[in-house]
């Protein structure tokens, strides 16, 4: 062989074993992403079916035996409850947010009036305003309206969500006018245009806005800790961390807590094997 | 046109009463003494130079920029390889690594940093027992608030992963796979390569993700707080000066504390999109080359 012939086979050995090299680089690295994402959720589940003293003297471990009495344990201290708090807000702002974003996001693209433009300027305008520089004020002023402790302080301040109004925008830009100047023609009204054209035209921006709604409304902790941490109205997210052993000072009930993370892990996890693309759409939507 | 203003005006008026009012009303109460009830008292600016006067306004302002920009550093490199990876044709399963990445962001916040709690507690947690260690992993602050940051990348990843992988749909996949058949070397010639591509992918979710960060509460309070208490300000943000001062009665110091996060909230947004601006020439001027 002339040494041409035998430089380049070497080079495509090589060639080869690097693409294999990669290849069980690339499948490591997946292997070692999927257990560190999913190991705290199976031991989230497995040290729910232990007893609260199991999980101090064998953290790591299998449940032996194994228990539901966790479970029974979020029932008889008021979770049930929260957990229904919970969903209530979440659910009933995340449909009311929709909607709401949707009627404005309508008007603000395909009506035309004076001052379309500016409202929309001065509404994201305020999108970097945390919801902390709002509370001082909101507290002051509410509490005197017998606000705190309701749903209503966990579910109308965030009906006109921003970012929300945003996503609608940005979606009914593409949609062309003039399937909505055709419908006009024909003589519909503009509320018949929004819930006939524009609703099922503009469903997967609003699918998408929906989980996102929900995914954060679930998740909201800061504003209902402080608004609204009565055990009446106090979503599960405020309740879990207090569940604590009263007579071992504050050591936390750490099995039944476990059990109440799985409780408030489900609906997330439903909604997300349910909805998938609308879920992973919805975090990047801004840039498509 | 009546219609116009008509379907604008729910969303208007609800933002309107329930969050431009109560930021400008925070404003005001910014500048007086309130403890909730009674009369405020006008006080000038001695509620914020109280709050610049305070250590632990200064160590919860480091925590809260320690998270942010250590978090964001360890996530984009991890997050960037894994989606590089998946979009791969070399790989398969697509569907499968894509949720299975993505899936502690589907997790709730609260629950995932009670685990977190129970990962790194000293006596009774599972690193500790697993090792045999007893390293106060969530006691000593010094630890803490690395532990917070791990927990805020371990929940982040999947995010930057779905918003990467996005990005690369625009990108020739041949791009990648060469690359990477290439060996470990080639993953910076990669990135190089693929960042600029991504500019206004990338920049979107650095803004995003640098001025939510600001508000950081939930995971370091959660984590280090037992029975749903705040955070000592050694691991603490800024957020706890307005929870603190809310719940002791402190309403002016409370609102000063807001208005400073709000404050800084745009600072670090013009900061980090200015910062894009910059390399984004830098970028345009390698290409040109």
């Amino acid at each position: 062989m002339t040494t041409a012939a035998v430089g380049a086979v070497r080079w495509e050995q090589t060639a080869r074993s690097r693409r294999k090299l990669g290849l069980v680089v690339a499948y490591g690295l997946l292997v070692v992403a999927a257990i560190v994402s999913i190991y705290p959720l199976a031991l989230m589940v497995i040290n729910s079916l232990k007893s609260n003293n199991q999980v101090l003297v064998n953290p790591a471990g299998l449940p032996s035996p194994g228990t539901l009495s966790n479970y029974g344990a979020l029932l008889s201290r008021g979770q049930l409850r929260a957990f229904a708090n919970s969903l209530i807000v979440a659910a009933s702002t995340t449909v009311g947010a929709v909607f709401i974003a949707a009627l404005a996001g309508y008007s603000l693209t395909k009506v035309r009036f004076p001052g379309r433009t500016i409202i929309f300027i001065c509404l994201v305008a305020t999108i970097m305003v945390p919801v902390q520089t709002a509370m001082p004020g909101f507290y002051a002023e509410f509490a005197s309206l017998h606000w705190i402790n309701t749903y209503q302080i966990q579910i109308v301040p965030f009906l006109a969500p921003v970012f929300g109004l945003f996503m609608v925008r940005q979606y009914l830009l593409g949609v062309p006018d003039s399937l909505v100047e055709a419908a006009r023609m024909d003589g519909a009204g503009e509320w018949r245009i929004f819930a006939r054209v524009i609703l099922p035209i503009a469903k997967p921006a609003l699918a998408a806005l929906a989980v996102l709604e929900f995914l954060l409304m679930w998740n909201s902790y800061l504003w209902p800790q402080v608004m609204a941490s009565a055990p009446s109205v106090a979503p599960l997210a405020v309740t879990l961390p207090t569940l604590t052993d009263s007579t071992l000072g504050i050591v936390p009930l750490y099995g039944t807590i476990m059990a109440g993370s799985v409780l408030a892990t489900v609906p997330l996890l439903i909604v997300f094997l349910r909805y998938q693309d609308a879920f992973m759409t919805g975090v990047t939507y801004g840039n498509t | 046109m009546g219609a116009g203003y008509l379907f604008v005006a729910p969303f208007v008026v609800i933002f309107a009463v329930f969050s431009l009012w109560p930021d400008i009303y925070s404003l005001v109460l910014s500048f007086e003494k309130y403890s909730g009830y009674g009369r405020a008292v006008p006080v000038g600016t001695a509620n914020y130079r109280a709050l610049l006067g305070y250590g632990a306004f200064w160590t919860q302002l480091g925590n809260t920029l320690f998270y942010w920009v250590v978090h964001a550093l360890i996530l984009i490199p991890i997050a960037f390889v894994l989606a590089v990876i998946v979009r791969s044709k070399l790989v398969r399963g697509r569907k499968f690594w894509k949720p299975v990445i993505f899936l502690p962001q589907v997790m709730s916040i609260v629950a995932v940093s009670l685990v977190f709690e129970t990962l790194f507690s000293q006596k009774y947690g599972v690193v500790n027992s697993v090792f045999g260690t007893n390293i106060a992993w969530l006691t000593n602050f010094a630890i803490a608030r690395w532990i917070v940051v791990l927990l805020l990348v371990w929940q982040g990843v999947g995010f930057w992963f779905v918003v990467f992988l996005a990005g690369l749909t625009g990108v020739d996949p041949a791009v990648e796979e060469a690359a990477m058949v290439d060996g470990a070397g080639t993953v910076r010639r990669t990135i190089s390569i693929l960042v600029p591509m991504m500019k206004n992918v990338l920049l979107f979710a650095v803004v995003i993700d640098a001025i939510g960060s600001m508000a950081l509460y939930t995971q370091p309070n959660v984590l280090t707080a037992q029975g749903g208490g705040l955070a000592v300000p050694a691991v603490g943000t800024l957020s706890n000066l307005v929870v603190g001062n809310l719940e002791s009665g402190t309403f002016g110091e409370s609102a000063a504390a807001g208005w400073l996060l709000f404050i800084l909230t745009i600072l670090v947004g013009a900061i980090v999109f200015g910062g894009f601006r910059l390399s984004g020439g830098r970028f345009g001027r390698g290409r040109q080359r």
